[in-house]
């Protein structure tokens, strides 16, 4: 069995190429993507091979269109879902588009509104896929600017042997565009659980109910220059365990309470945003369980509110939303010097502000009678073009983070600067270098990084980075890359030490263990 | 019976030609909110192409920046439009972010990637140019300075 996948494997990456050669006119389209590592730690419980691979074909010819998404995991890679391994076809659809409906059958993804109620999507970075099986219907209603969407079906699961969770969900939702920049909706969701886990009414000490009830309306105004959403979303009552950091937890059926809202307005070369966010129980899953929770097993959004940072030391330690119960603020002001300008010089010159404070709520920390700190930051980025040539960017991010999310007092603060330079020798040769350093003294304390990035376009990049922590475990993670890119194909080859943390993309994060290996990453859209 | 089909379709899809693509038919929004159809980008008249960005991808703001560069060299305007896959977590950001920079693109949104799935981008950026029929003419994946060079070039030569 081994060899044959071995085999098939070869045959993919060997037949990558080939797409790429192959003209015709056949409506077919879609994408391919390979991840591989090789890991040479042997006392890792991760070591040796490791593959995702996805396959997406999408078929269209006037009105109709079908597809599906193959993959394969031969041995997941390290951090994802175990339940992943092997081969599945998560995804297959069929559906009929005209001017004013659509409709699918199969799997599907959706959101509606900002996703507290309801978003089902696709992160391969995290190995989350919480795709829909049944069907959806979306149109334009015969009022102007009046559109419907329905929903129903079963929520995927990486758990259950036939790919899909023991719930049905089913939606509805209305959006109304009105004259003068407004707009207005209104939606509702139903899960109902076919066969919930026992245990769950054994702990509540009464009968967990099988349906829960989401609602949501949202109301929106923009001019030119100036827009403000504000979305509220309900729950019936759900089961949720409170997290007890270190004793038991408490199980409970409690409503839930959302109100998300959001302002941005700009002006000449200033923009400014704002948003605000309360959760109290808002964490949707496709089926409550008392085991490990699959990144799979939700039905809605609720991403960190603070900025998603980038560099490699500003997301080291990266905060995670209590959807038990938090509130949040945050802010960003960008501003463009003006070419030309006195300050912006011939180039021109941005400026970008922005910081986040969020609190965990008391009634989920079990050790404080008022809301208390979970995560706040600060960040400013200056970045300055100064010849045709050159480009520096400056950036500083004041962290602070309570592991507990406000339930003790010990938070962890950390300072990170980063000085990023580019210089372009010719029109298709570049020099990027980013000179990082971390300044803290909860954890390991401090940390330094570089990245030396040499391109040559449009096919060849070559990277070389190293993370060195020299405030506590004097350990290298380091990395060496090449990528070859043509057209919509792109082969990463690498070799380097992956430091154990957290991976996390919006709301959601994934462990990933430590390891240091050869990996190989391919991808082609066709 | 699983493993059967998927190894059936990578065999089938081997010796198809993915030439005449048209770009799907999806549902956008403006920086205003009212939905924008992929069909309305196609004007009959001029090629286009689309770009897709967040507010956290570096690579994606350096493009659109060094194509801002290139803009003032530009014989006539080009039809570029630079699809913003930011979530509710950051998309108030990207809206002000995108406000004062100045790119040479129309901003438009697609917060659940339901485009940038219907063109099977996995990493962004992605560049996608289109003739004047909105058949796709050239793609590209990621970003190395220059690249914006190649985009103008095939672009101008669809006109």
């Amino acid at each position: 069995m081994r060899r044959f996948q071995a085999l098939l494997y070869l045959t993919l990456l060997v037949s990558l190429p080939a797409f790429a050669q192959i003209g015709g006119g056949f409506p077919l389209h879609g994408s391919l993507e390979s991840n591989s590592l090789y890991n040479f730690d042997q006392d890792s419980p991760y070591k040796g091979f490791h593959s995702n691979n996805y396959l997406k074909l999408d078929y269209s010819s006037g009105r109709f269109s079908a597809g599906l998404q193959g993959e394969w995991y031969p041995s997941p890679m390290p951090g994802y879902d175990t339940g992943l391994k092997g081969w599945s076809l998560p995804v297959k659809y069929v559906s009929w588009t005209d001017s004013n409906w659509s409709v699918r059958a199969g799997d599907f993804f959706e959101q509606i509104g900002s996703g507290i109620l309801l978003r089902s999507w696709e992160d391969r970075s995290l190995g989350l896929r919480n795709g829909i099986g049944g069907l959806l219907l979306k149109g334009h209603l015969p009022v102007q600017g009046l559109s419907l969407t329905l929903l129903s079906g079963v929520p995927a699961s990486t758990s259950a042997q036939w790919g899909y969770s023991s719930s049905i969900v089913s939606a509805a939702d209305l959006s109304l565009i009105l004259p003068f920049g407004l707009s207005l909706g209104g939606a509702v969701l139903h899960r109902y659980e076919w066969a919930p886990e026992a245990d769950l009414s054994l702990l509540l000490g009464k009968e967990a109910p099988r349906s829960v009830l989401m609602h949501s309306f949202r109301a929106g105004f923009s001019a030119d220059s100036f827009q403000v959403n504000a979305e509220y979303v309900g729950k019936s009552p759900d089961f949720t365990a409170v997290r007890q950091n270190g004793a038991s937890d408490t199980y409970s059926l409690e409503r839930g309470m959302a109100f998300y809202a959001d302002i941005s307005w700009s002006i000449g070369g200033l923009s400014l945003s704002a948003s605000g966010r309360y959760l109290d129980n808002m964490a949707m899953r496709a089926y409550r369980t008392l085991g490990t929770i699959a990144p799979s097993n939700t039905l809605n959004y609720l991403p960190a509110l603070c900025q998603q940072q980038t560099y490699m030391l500003a997301c080291l330690n990266p905060y995670e939303t209590l959807s038990e119960g938090e509130w949040g603020l945050r802010g960003d002001a960008y501003y463009h010097f003006a070419r030309g300008s006195v300050i912006g010089g011939r180039y021109g010159m941005t400026l970008h502000v922005g910081g986040s404070w969020i609190n965990g709520l008391a009634k989920v920390l079990p050790r404080r009678d008022k809301d208390h700190l979970a995560y706040r930051d600060l960040n400013i980025e200056l970045s300055r073009k100064w010849t045709r040539s050159l480009i520096t960017k400056l950036f500083v991010s004041i962290q602070e983070n309570s592991p507990t999310h406000g339930n003790r007092n010990a938070t962890e603060a950390q300072n990170v600067f980063v000085l990023e330079g580019q210089y372009n020798f010719t029109h298709k040769m570049s020099l990027r270098t980013e000179l990082q350093y971390l300044y803290s003294q909860e954890r390991e304390r401090d940390w330094m990084a570089a990245l030396v990035e040499f391109g040559i376009a449009p096919n060849w990049s070559f990277t070389v980075s190293d993370m060195y922590n020299h405030g506590s475990s004097q350990e290298h993670y380091w990395n060496v890359s090449a990528s070859w890119t043509k057209d919509t194909f792109k082969c990463i080859l690498g070799y380097g030490r992956n430091r154990e943390g957290m991976v996390c993309s919006g709301g959601v994060c994934r462990w990933q263990p430590e390891y240091t290996g050869i990996f190989l990453r391919l991808q082609y859209a066709l | 019976m699983k493993r059967t089909l998927l190894i059936l379709f990578l065999i089938g899809a081997l010796p198809l030609g993915l030439n005449a693509q048209k770009i799907p038919a999806v549902n956008l929004h403006d920086k205003e909110g009212k939905e924008v159809a992929t069909a309305s980008l196609i004007d009959g008249q001029q090629p286009f192409a689309i770009t897709f960005w967040a507010s956290w991808c570096k690579f994606c703001i350096e493009e659109l920046e060094a194509l801002t560069d290139q803009a003032p060299d530009w014989k006539k305007p080009l039809r570029i439009y630079a699809i913003c896959i930011d979530d509710s977590r950051s998309v108030s950001c990207a809206r002000a972010m995108a406000a004062g920079s100045g790119w040479p693109a129309t901003i438009l949104y697609d917060s659940n990637s339901d485009l940038a799935r219907a063109l099977g981008v996995s990493s962004i950026p992605h560049v996608f140019v289109f003739d004047k029929s909105g058949i796709l003419s050239y793609s590209h994946v990621g970003y190395i300075p220059g690249d914006e060079d190649t985009l103008v070039e095939k672009l101008q030569g669809l006109q």
